[in-house]
């Protein structure tokens, strides 16, 4: 009979490992589909040493973007300005935004912000910015 | 103002739902932002449509539905990274127009810049609003 009597603790154990596992999921299901953080939304790819983020951002120019580091915290700012049109035209619809938008971002790491590079293509923004060495893991050597 | 323009483009130029025909591949696709605006001689579109490959824009006028498609560029995991933040989808763009004015089709330009597609759309000769002289007597 021995073997049984640890046997229901351990069934409420993993029925509750089970319980965290799916709230875990279901956290994180949510987390990446809606967009609550703001504009411009983006994704960030992360390695070891270093992160590569793209963010959407049509019909800015490289000239009207703000890109600052600070350690691990990134500010994305900029401005899309109205189109000039000529006068007597008039607008069908206008669901295009303008105006300024800023964004921070709290990174993973520490970033070496003086090897960050930047790349606005087709309205795409492409940042690869590499780790900061302090920040990088170091193998700590056990003395036996 | 915003009420005002959303009855005009209600008459003028209804989206055609894009649920009309089903996609035969598993990418999500988009409807681009758009702004549109016409003037004496033409009518001009501006759609955001980021990170598409300028050679899949397809834009096509038949009788008076001017649709516009363009694939996604892939964006590859760079090696050795994985994706942590993941707050926007790649997928492709369509979206179609009805034009109620005659356009004169051969001279549609088209041009991708930063993202953005403008499209200029001529307004046909006998489409131009002509003042009528009305002859007494």
């Amino acid at each position: 009979m021995y073997p049984y009597f640890r046997s229901p603790s351990s069934i409420w154990q993993r029925m509750d490992r089970l319980q965290r596992e799916m709230n875990r999921v279901f956290d994180q299901a949510l987390e990446t589909r809606s967009n609550p953080s703001g504009y411009p939304a983006v994704n960030i790819y992360a390695a070891e040493n270093g992160l590569v983020l793209h963010a959407e951002l049509p019909g800015f120019q490289a000239e009207n973007l703000d890109i600052s580091i600070n350690g691990e915290t990134l500010t994305l700012s900029g401005e899309r300005f109205a189109e000039s049109i000529p006068e007597e035209a008039h607008y069908h619809r206008q669901e295009r935004g303008i105006g300024k938008f800023s964004r921070t971002i709290k990174l993973p790491y520490t970033i070496e912000a003086d090897q960050v590079q930047a790349e606005l293509k087709n309205g795409l923004l492409t940042l690869t910015l590499p780790r900061a060495k302090t920040d990088l893991p170091r193998k700590i050597a056990v003395n036996h | 103002m915003a009420e005002e323009s959303k009855s005009i483009q209600v008459q003028n130029q209804s989206l055609v739902s894009s649920e009309d025909s089903e996609r035969t591949h598993d990418r999500p696709c988009f409807i681009p932002q758009t702004d549109i605006y016409e003037t004496r001689d033409h009518i001009l579109l501006n759609l955001d449509m980021p990170g598409v490959k300028a050679e899949t824009i397809n834009v096509t006028l038949e009788k008076n539905i001017l649709t516009i498609n363009a694939e996604a560029a892939r964006v590859e995991t760079p090696e050795g990274y994985r994706l942590v933040l993941n707050e926007y989808q790649i997928g492709d763009f369509e979206r179609s127009f009805r034009i109620n004015e005659l356009i004169d089709r051969e001279h549609i330009e088209a041009k991708y810049k930063d993202g953005v597609l403008h499209l200029a759309l001529p307004k046909a000769e006998q489409a131009k609003s002509h003042k009528i002289a009305v002859q007494a007597g």
